[in-house]
């Protein structure tokens, strides 16, 4: 292996760079204004401001070893449509995106920041390490977004794409926060759903989840009757007016939700133009046209038969191995892709729980006027 | 190298450190049953290029001169050197590490990222790491960590060249530079295992009597005692209990002796060594040398500055060379100081345990001294 060999492939790499990076920028700049400003988006009510270069240019950034990739990460509580939109993207032409990374949580242990957080003894030796260049913590980010990159970029390698993603789903409430210490240059894809739908689906991947289907969950016995009484005729069980949430079910999703939610929504600002957020109705309802805008936000080929293909590539019809929307099969995570599906759940008492945990969250984001539903 | 020298290699138990092998034992295996450092692999983990990299590590054991050399070479306009970050000995662990004690120094990073068992795991999961090899992967981390820091400071600093003074820690060093660093450029300095050994009971005696940690015994205490009261001493006597001599003997033959063999057969062109006798001797022209291996400018004038600005006068502010200060890191700064201290039977030891090396090293012509 030559040196020359070596130092071309990097230059060319660098070049292709920079070129691409400009033609982001532009189409970026250009078509910002077209999306339609939604209740809650922290991103309609700050004036642009400049995305922060630290992949900046030409120049690689000193101590990285090789350029920085393009990257994004696709956040949302669970059960909010991030698979959905994960297969949608890595059926892009250019974009590689792939889940769960788990990256991000400084206080999970099975996060990469985690882990690394808990070795005291790395701890200890950034403490003690005279080429330490900050405060001990940063240095330790440092690490981690240059592990990120280095993973991202090699799998990024081995295919013909050029943009690549992680589904990053809340682990951790402060995910927004540590991608915008850790990797202030990415973007992230922020996909909202209805609450209520949120819970009804968060019920049945609880029940596909349990310990008797093979999962990892274990259900309490009162869980399991639930399910078995839902299944045995779901019409029926539907007509009952029985709730399918058992106890503080429904409260505790409804408060998760809107936490979680929130929280990531309030963080966006130190994203500023590289948080985009996108709901599921909508995409569910106009396919086409909102994922042409998500690939424009992450720099990609936004073309509309370039869209209308990964809008098909991720179909229901496709997920769920034939059937088609509203068709359920609650034991599969594709079970019926459907918005307001919560009506057909919801009791009076579940409406009321939710109301008072999520209400407000429900009218920001656009999916209630009041609390008078 | 051979898979026999190649096995030869797992550290033992060195007296002066305990080697902890828990979650590391994995890794030292995989490495240890290596031939060749890593190569790509499916996993992607990239191979390091074999040069072009701004990045040279100064190693040698304890109290053989690596200081004294990377004060000359920082002082060089083209060169950062600084130290110890230890990055590398994965294998090797304080053995008086108190947990509690923060000011503690930390083990190596390798260490570290070798024996966290949620970065392993983290790496054996995550959908972006699991189809490699988890060492590989580590290697590659470590790879980023020590680049990362070190090519930073260097960007900052407006300099060429990056240096770390990596001492000696155990067998694996060379081994551990090579597999993560194959296109880094090694310095070793040696120096007479006999010298060093004498400057290294003085470092116990000065910490002891300073308050810090040190492993001396309570007769090896009273025998610094004696020697301050009398200095002329102790030949008589002896300064060395038999046990520590013999262990500091041993663990210069293991360690040298390794790093000696290991140094050209992974490095080859990039490796050079240096001996601190020399140094002493004919500064300019070894100086001169290191400076021609690392490839920077050796301009006599230049050269003459990096000699001059870590001179023995400069580093001990203001004594000439010989002249001894027990309580300073700097203390006598010559060569052979070994024959006031030693006695017959010191010498019997040392020789039993390393007297080859010394010949090998050209300290000796024979055993017959």
């Amino acid at each position: 292996m030559s040196i020359f060999k070596y130092r071309t492939a990097f230059e060319i790499a660098r070049n292709i760079k920079a070129f691409l990076d400009l033609e982001v920028g532009l189409a970026r700049n250009g078509d910002r204004g077209s999306r339609p400003p939604q209740s809650g988006d922290p991103g309609s009510e700050r004036s642009p401001q400049p995305v922060p270069a630290l992949s900046g240019g030409d120049t690689p950034e000193p101590g990285s070893t090789g350029e920085t990739v393009s990257k994004f990460f696709l956040i949302g509580r669970s059960k909010s449509g991030t698979s959905w939109l994960m297969r949608l993207f890595n059926s892009h032409p250019e974009i590689l995106c792939r889940g769960e990374g788990k990256f991000f949580g400084e206080d999970t242990a099975n996060a990469l920041h985690g882990a690394l957080a808990r070795s005291k003894e790395l701890k200890r030796w950034l403490g003690h390490n005279p080429w330490t260049l900050r405060e001990q913590d940063p240095d330790l980010e440092d690490i981690v977004a240059n592990t990120i990159n280095y993973l991202m970029r090699e799998k990024l390698k081995k295919t013909r794409k050029r943009i690549v993603g992680d589904k990053s789903p809340f682990t951790t409430p402060g995910v927004v926060e540590e991608i915008a210490a850790i990797c202030p240059d990415a973007r992230v894809v922020h996909i909202v759903r209805d609450g209520r739908d949120v819970a009804v689906s968060s019920v049945h991947h609880q029940w596909n989840n349990a310990t008797d289907q093979g999962g990892r969950r274990k259900l309490s016995r009162e869980k399991v009757a639930k399910r078995e009484a839902y299944r045995q005729g779901p019409d029926t069980f539907g007509a009952s007016g029985e709730s399918i949430f058992v106890g503080e079910h429904v409260a505790e999703i409804a408060r998760s939700w809107s936490t979680s939610v929130s929280r990531a929504m309030a963080d966006a600002t130190l994203l500023g133009e590289n948080y985009y957020q996108v709901r599921y109705e909508d995409l569910l309802a106009e396919p086409v046209s909102e994922v042409r805008r998500l690939l424009e936000f992450l720099g990609a080929d936004s073309d509309e038969e370039v869209s209308r293909k990964c809008v098909e590539a991720a179909s229901f019809e496709q997920l769920s191995g034939g059937r088609s929307k509203g068709e359920e099969d609650s034991s599969s995570f594709y079970r019926k892709g459907i918005a307001g599906d919560w009506k057909n759940y919801f009791t009076e008492e579940d409406r009321r729980v939710f109301k008072e945990e999520a209400g407000e969250l429900l009218i920001r984001l656009g999916y209630e006027e009041d609390l008078d539903w | 190298m051979t898979a026999h020298h190649a096995r030869e290699l797992i550290p033992s138990h060195v007296a002066e450190y305990a080697v902890v092998r828990r979650l590391g034992r994995a890794w030292h295996r995989r490495l240890v049953g290596k031939k060749e450092a890593p190569a790509r692999s499916d996993a992607g983990v990239p191979v390091p290029s074999e040069s072009g990299t701004p990045v040279f590590f100064v190693t040698g054991l304890g109290k053989s001169g690596t200081r004294w050399l990377m004060k000359i070479l920082d002082s060089h306009p083209e060169v950062l050197c600084k130290g110890e970050g230890r990055f590398f000995s994965a294998g090797w662990r304080r053995a008086d590490l108190d947990p509690a004690n923060e000011k503690a120094l930390p083990s190596s990073l390798y260490y570290a990222l070798t024996h966290s068992e949620h970065l392993r795991l983290w790496i054996e999961r995550s959908v972006w790491s699991r189809d490699g090899d988890p060492d590989e992967h580590l290697v590659a981390l470590m790879r980023l960590a020590t680049e990362y820091f070190l090519t930073t400071a260097l960007a900052r600093s407006g300099k060429r060249l990056v240096g770390d003074k990596s001492p000696l820690l155990d067998e694996g060093f060379m081994r551990e530079v090579g597999a993560v660093y194959p296109g880094a450029r090694v310095i070793h300095i040696i120096r007479d295992g006999r010298d060093r050994t004498v400057s290294s009971l003085h470092r116990g005696w000065r910490r002891a009597s300073q308050g810090y940690l040190h492993r001396l015994s309570s007769e090896e205490l009273a025998k610094g005692e004696a020697l301050r009261k009398n200095p002329r001493g102790p030949t008589e006597t002896g300064v060395f209990t038999a046990e520590r001599l013999r262990q500091a003997a041993r663990n210069w033959r293991l360690l040298v002796g390794r790093a000696v063999e290991d140094g050209p057969a992974l490095f080859g062109d990039r490796y050079t060594e240096v001996r601190y006798e020399d140094l002493l001797e004919r500064p300019q022209v070894e100086v001169g040398r290191l400076l021609t291996f690392l490839g920077v400018d050796t301009e006599e004038s230049v050269v003459e500055h990096c000699v001059s600005s870590a001179s023995f006068e400069k580093l001990s502010r203001g004594r000439e060379r010989g002249q001894e200060d027990s309580s300073s890191f700097y203390r006598k700064g010559v060569a052979g100081d070994w024959k006031n201290y030693f006695t017959e039977e010191d010498r019997r030891v040392f020789k039993e345990e390393a007297g080859e090396l010394l010949i090998r090293l050209g300290y000796e012509e024979d055993l017959d001294w």
